[in-house]
């Protein structure tokens, strides 16, 4: 069969293919292999059971692959229309149990915890403004490091200044928590460029932070909302040209980041009035125990806090999750929260999971619907 | 509002975007129109200096008026002048946020109107609700202009007296006051207008030059610049009117990158924009390669410039057909 006629085949025909010549039927094939929505997961080489692990809440997370042939095993599992889903494969054998990516797939996410193997429904297109360097000229990120007196110690600094950069105009403010590794995870500063350069956000200057201890700090912690609020936002000002006021500041984050970004929005209101919050870990409990361990116990004390007696946090509230999230129910919760209280809010659920790549595929809404861009007013 | 009429006898031609069907030479030699020529640039902003291409393809050189240097320059030199600018800027997102809340609301009531009869064949209860619904829209549309114009003449009356302007402003006239053409490009729209705004580039000159507008170029020359955009990344993408242009080119709301910006397939919405900027006003869109010029009292088309018709059609008039506002419309509704 040439590669030709094997791109032609249907999950079917191939699935007896398999059982029939075993791992020479894969030749030519990406894996996993989809058709609609279905997609075939393939796995060949000795093993006493294989199974696929992938993080979709409200789904068994171990799945079993079916031995077919002599040392290939298969699995076929549902994939939603524009669904990403990152993926491992554990592999036991002689008494030995691996977690692999998929020798069959090339595609790949990164996070800081390493490389997770990449399976896309049909519909899925990775966004070119996320990957793709199209913008005619490029913001630089210029690295400092502040002294803080919140913390007491020296906290890197990431700042990307769009392209043309000039102190005789003024640039709205983002803040970024998990700033550094938004720019490794989410190439943020080629996402900013992308859409700088086709108008569809402002030119604008980008706080990236770090913490060194991000889960304690952005657990709701008042000094790092202090921290946040105060000390980085007067030096941005008193470095950089910005546009004056609430406004035109905009503090987002992901998970605990979000959480943070949330928590400072209520604890030194009128700072930021535009906030971005990417799968927020804003777990709560109406009764018991909330179950996610003590790392959370400030997290929900501060939500359960917020659902009591909401106020506004910003004028206008932008969130993301996806919805293979478990965090997908808190979030849903926080849109007529945020309204009741008087914020422009808005959530965009995506057929993803708790990664990188999900709160990348979401910057160009939620940035746009934060800073719409000159867009309007360019006609070359 | 009246039918507005193009009485002036100075020649004038609105052109698409010049990248890829560059015809700014052949509209250049249809009007007649001689030199010494000026270029407006400052729409493209650091790259206003960048003009070879366009001298390449008219066969000329250009006096360029680097009007975005030299607002760079008086800003960095007149801290007061920069600070006044930003006032501005500020009021006229204040003006345009408050303009938008009213422009959701009188939209989305006249799109449910529409909805809910054949405009073409109105039923007798909506039917006649749909002028006053208009009449609403345009009011509200005339009533940000004027606010507009309150605070453009206020603000450039003030700014233009400073030294850091008057210099290059009076430099910008002399030149101007010996052009045979002047030549307005695109990039912009905002920018380009408080640029030519802030040296006075079009008062000084003379009735007879020839002037020439493309893309935003083309915008500003109107009595009215609208931005518009059916599918933005975010919103409604509801039209909107920037302010007022210069007035020169009468009665005609110039679309620039229509066939990009504009669903013109959608018949409803073509409709809606055509009657809202009508009554004096044919809406014309400008793609690569289109032109329309001054014709005595209305507009010639190339064969190629599309009108928006209220009937929610898209049309384009034979070489050489004259429109003039509602009536050119009303022909082809």
């Amino acid at each position: 069969m040439t590669s030709q006629t094997m791109t032609d085949i249907t999950i079917d025909a191939l699935q007896v293919r398999i059982q029939e010549i075993g791992a020479a039927a894969l030749t030519g094939l990406q894996f996993p292999f989809v058709e609609g929505n279905r997609a075939l997961f393939v796995y060949v080489g000795p093993a006493d059971e294989v199974r696929l692990h992938y993080w979709i809440f409200s789904l068994e997370s171990a799945v079993p692959f079916h031995c077919v042939h002599s040392d290939v095993w298969t699995l076929e599992i549902e994939i939603q229309d524009t669904a990403r889903v990152e993926y491992k494969l554990e592999v036991a054998s002689g008494g030995q149990q691996r977690l692999l990516k998929d020798p069959l797939n090339d595609q790949l996410a990164r996070d800081p915890f390493g490389a997770n193997s990449v399976a896309t429904g049909p519909n899925y297109v990775e966004p070119w403004w996320a990957v793709e360097d199209r913008a005619k000229r490029h913001g630089k990120v210029l690295e400092r490091q502040l002294k803080s007196e919140t913390f007491g110690d020296v906290r890197p600094l990431s700042i990307y200044l769009p392209p043309r950069y000039r102190e005789t105009r003024r640039y709205p403010l983002l803040v970024c928590h998990d700033g550094l590794d938004y720019l490794e995870f989410t190439g943020l500063a080629r996402v900013l460029d992308n859409l700088i350069d086709r108008q569809e956000i402002p030119p604008i200057v980008v706080c990236c932070t770090q913490s060194p201890n991000r889960i304690e700090e952005y657990a709701a912690s008042e000094k790092h909302a202090r921290f946040v609020c105060h000390e980085l936002v007067k030096l941005m000002e008193d470095e950089f040209s910005l546009l004056e006021g609430p406004s035109e500041r905009a503090l987002m984050g992901a998970s605990f980041g979000a959480v943070a970004s949330l928590h400072a929005g209520l604890t030194f209101p009128g700072v930021f009035d535009k906030l971005f919050l990417q799968s927020g870990s804003f777990a709560f409990t109406d009764i018991g125990p909330h179950g996610r361990g003590p790392l959370f116990d400030p997290v929900v004390e501060f939500v359960n806090g917020f659902r009591k007696k909401p106020r506004k946090p910003a004028e206008r509230v932008f969130l993301s999750c996806g919805t293979y999230e478990s965090l997908i129910v808190y979030n849903r919760s926080m849109l007529p929260m945020l309204r009741s209280v008087g914020a422009e809010a808005s959530l965009v659920e995506s057929q993803d999971g708790h990664n990188w790549e999900n709160w990348r595929d979401q910057l160009r809404v939620g940035l746009t619907w934060l800073f719409p861009g000159p867009l309007w007013m360019v006609y070359e | 509002m009246s039918a507005a009429t193009l009485t002036t006898t100075r020649p004038i031609a609105l052109l698409g975007p010049q990248h890829t069907t560059p015809t700014l030479s052949s509209a250049l030699e249809g009007i007649g129109a001689k030199g010494p020529i000026v270029l407006v640039a400052a729409g493209w902003e650091e790259r206003e200096a960048e003009t070879s291409e366009l001298e390449a393809h008219i066969g000329s050189k250009v006096q360029n008026l680097g009007l975005w240097p030299a607002c760079e320059a008086a800003f960095e030199e007149d801290a007061q002048l920069r600070a006044q600018m930003f006032v501005r800027y500020d009021r006229m997102q204040e003006l345009s946020r408050i303009y938008r809340i009213r422009l959701s609301a009188e939209l989305g009531a006249l799109r449910k109107l529409l909805a809910e009869t054949d405009p073409g064949r109105p039923n007798d209860l909506v039917g006649p609700a749909l002028n006053p619904a208009f009449e609403a829209l345009r009011a509200l549309d005339q009533n940000h202009l004027d606010r507009v114009t309150e605070v453009n003449d206020e603000v450039f009356d003030a700014i233009r007296k400073r030294d850091a302007v008057r210099a290059k402003a009076e430099e910008v006239a002399e030149r101007v006051a010996q052009a045979g053409a002047c030549l307005v490009a695109g990039g912009h729209v905002g920018i380009l207008y408080n640029r030519m705004r802030l040296f006075g580039v079009l008062d000084a000159l003379p009735e007879s030059a020839a002037i020439v507008g493309w893309s935003a170029g083309a915008m500003v020359l109107t009595e009215r610049i609208l931005l518009f955009h059916d599918s933005p990344p975010q919103g409604a993408g509801d039209a909107e009117l920037h302010g007022p242009g210069f007035g020169i080119a009468k009665g005609i709301t110039a679309l620039p990158h229509a066939g990009s910006r504009l669903d013109l397939e959608d018949g409803a919405r073509v409709a809606l924009l055509a009657r809202r900027m009508g009554e004096g006003s044919i809406s014309v869109a400008l793609d690569g390669g289109e032109c329309v010029v001054s014709s005595g009292a209305g507009w010639a088309f190339d064969g190629k410039a599309r009108v928006l018709a209220v009937d929610g059609s898209v049309v384009a008039p034979a070489q050489g057909e004259s429109a003039q506002g509602e009536s050119a419309q009303g022909a082809r509704a």
